[in-house]
């Protein structure tokens, strides 16, 4: 991507004087590119979070990137929606992971008392939606229509298997989901699905042990690794398709 | 569509978006030439690695640890020879020769590939003192892995080669630090292009591999293929002979004896590979099938499991930069999966594939 330089006029006040004012544009345009170095990443990433005119300007850079590679006119959200998730980020109480926990532990508890689900506990995952921390919460049942979309229903020994791998969360979410469309992808579950949603504690997840579908995979062993050469000196032969690449792989499978 | 910016801002965004367009004419081609350019430019690539004589260093990344290679690949009167060598750590070696290779055979970039991958041209680099041209394959959902190949447009040769994962992390490279290379001789008639489509083609299956092993003298192992199983430092060489095109199409997914293969990720389509015998004593043959998009391809092996295997009901699961492999026992018989692609993608193929009772 060429730099663009735009003949811009300083627009602020506490503006920085000519020389600067070049310097960082160059900097936008290379922090875009994906080609400056770390000292000068952290500086422009500073500007920006105070200089609202230089975030309108990397909005501008990076609009005009990439309506020129796509040749399409870029679908563009108003201004006001991006500033919008600034502050309905700031003004989220941040939730550590311990008391995320605690609440669904809570929950859980409170359910097995109560056959009544009030819901309440809904409302920090709503929240949650956006930020970024979603992923301490896990929630398994989409998580999996994200990586398995041709998949029916998210099974148990799915969930377990994460359950498994992932080391932080101490509660589990299945989702109770008989939606027959398997192929939409589901990127948030509706409200209906949170509620239907029944809280089961993991360690009673780890128990569960089917055998026809086992996910569980073990790491093979030296003398396993050398029994299983074969089949990568034959997929080598006749599956692989850049040439000089295979042979390379076939080497570095060696290596332990 | 720009209301997002004041007005004011419109007219400077206008105006230099105008400047840029007249100054970078580079920029007003569609979208769509691009793509086939990048197309061609990977056909082009593809020819090239197998018709051109070149040699040189390569650094392999795979995770976290390099590995620096020599490679030596030469065509001599139509037979194609390939050799690459380690340099660090203990040597090993695999050498290739490919008598009566067909460029048939070489997977071509076809425009219904789009479906599930966009070819992007990408900006100049340099690459072991040598300008080339980034093309990025991009694909469009995370059953595969991102390839991104810096090409010299003069020779067609690979210089990097790169594949990125689901986390946007490479997962391996390939990236020469010196190269040289030459046309072959008596290599005219060969440079003419191959035919755009690749036509299946329907061979007999040899139920045998004949495999070389370059010891101290070369031993032909008619019947078998016999696993490396050396511990030793030493390097072993291993020659393999194609004789032709042996990997045919298969129409439908129903697989040799009942075996079913029940969805295949998007884009992919089912060959038939040459069986394989298991052992010298033991008569069970394992069929070898070739699930691949035409970038990224896996294999599957089905092996019938004797009575006396003690199989483990759990898998077993092997990694090495972005070859995944996975091994699990199902319906008496023993699957292996090994590919190129992310290992979500190895459980799904495994998980599809069942077997039909068999009259």
């Amino acid at each position: 991507m060429t730099t663009l330089t735009t003949t811009d006029t300083k627009h602020s006040a506490d503006s920085l004087d000519a020389t600067t004012d070049v310097a960082i544009n160059e900097h936008l345009s290379a922090l875009l590119d994906d080609e400056v170095g770390s000292f000068e990443q952290k500086r422009v990433l500073n500007e920006l979070s105070s200089d609202d005119a230089m975030r309108d300007k990397l909005a501008r850079y990076s609009l005009i990137g990439e309506t020129l590679r796509s040749g399409r006119s870029a679908v563009t959200a108003d201004a006001s929606f991006l500033a919008g998730i600034q502050d309905q980020l700031t003004s989220e109480p941040a939730y550590s992971e311990t008391v995320l926990q605690d609440q669904l532990q809570a929950r859980a508890q409170k359910q097995d008392n109560s056959a009544k689900n009030d819901g309440s506990w809904l409302r920090p995952v709503g929240g949650f939606a956006m930020a970024a921390s979603v992923a301490a919460l896990a929630v398994i049942g989409f998580q999996n229509y994200i990586a398995n979309p041709d998949s029916a229903k998210p099974t148990t020994e799915m969930v377990a298997t994460n359950a498994i791998q992932s080391d932080k969360a101490s509660a589990v979410i299945v989702t109770n989901n008989t939606n027959a469309d398997a192929n939409v992808s589901k990127e948030n579950l509706t409200q209906a699905e949170m509620e239907s949603a029944v809280v089961v504690p993991a360690d009673k997840l780890v128990a569960k042990n089917t055998t026809s579908s086992n996910n569980d995979y073990a790491h093979a062993d030296l003398q396993t690794r050398n029994l299983l050469k074969r089949y990568v000196d034959s997929h080598m032969q006749y599956a692989s398709t850049t040439a000089f690449v295979p042979s390379v792989r076939v080497i570095a499978y060696s290596d332990y | 569509m720009f209301v997002f910016y004041k007005k004011n801002h419109i007219n400077r965004f206008v105006s230099s978006s105008l400047v840029a367009l007249i100054l970078s004419p580079f920029f007003i081609t569609f979208a769509e030439t691009k793509t086939n350019e990048a197309m061609d430019l990977l056909n082009r690539m593809r020819q090239s690695l197998h018709q051109l004589n070149y040699k040189g260093t390569l650094v392999y990344r795979k995770e976290d640890s390099l590995s620096t290679l020599h490679i030596d690949h030469s065509v001599v009167n139509g037979v194609e020879r390939e050799r690459v060598v380690r340099l660090n750590e203990q040597g090993s070696e695999v050498s290739r020769e490919l008598k009566g290779f067909s460029l048939a055979s070489i997977p071509v970039i076809r425009p219904q590939m789009e479906e599930v991958y966009s070819f992007d041209m990408g900006r100049e680099n340099r690459v072991a003192n040598i300008p080339c041209r980034i093309i990025t394959a991009r694909p469009k959902d995370r059953v595969r892995y991102l390839q991104k190949y810096c090409i010299d447009t003069n020779s067609g040769l690979l210089l990097d080669y790169m594949l990125v994962g689901k986390t946007h992390k490479p997962v391996e490279q390939f990236m020469f630090t010196s190269i040289e290379f030459s046309v072959p001789e008596g290599s005219d008639n060969k440079a003419k292009m191959m035919s755009s489509t690749n036509e299946n083609i329907i061979e007999s299956l040899p139920l045998d591999i004949e495999l070389q092993m370059n010891a101290t003298q070369p031993v032909l192992l008619k019947n078998t293929v016999t696993p490396v199983l050396n511990n030793s430092a030493t390097s072993k060489p291993i020659t393999i002979e194609a004789k032709s095109n042996p990997v045919r199409q298969i129409s439908s997914n129903q697989l040799d004896d009942g075996w079913v293969m029940e969805q295949l990720p998007t884009g992919f389509e089912i060959m038939q590979a040459p069986s394989m015998k298991q052992s010298p004593d033991d008569d069970g043959v394992t069929k070898h099938y070739v699930v691949s998009d035409g970038l990224s391809s896996l294999s599957v092996f089905v092996s019938p499991l004797g009575a006396s295997t003690n199989a483990r009901n759990e898998g077993i699961q092997v990694n090495s930069g972005a070859l995944n492999m996975i091994s699990r026992k199902k319906h008496d018989h023993m699957i292996t999966v090994v590919g190129e692609v992310p290992k979500s993608t190895l459980k799904s193929v495994v998980n599809s594939l069942r077997k039909k009772a068999v009259k």
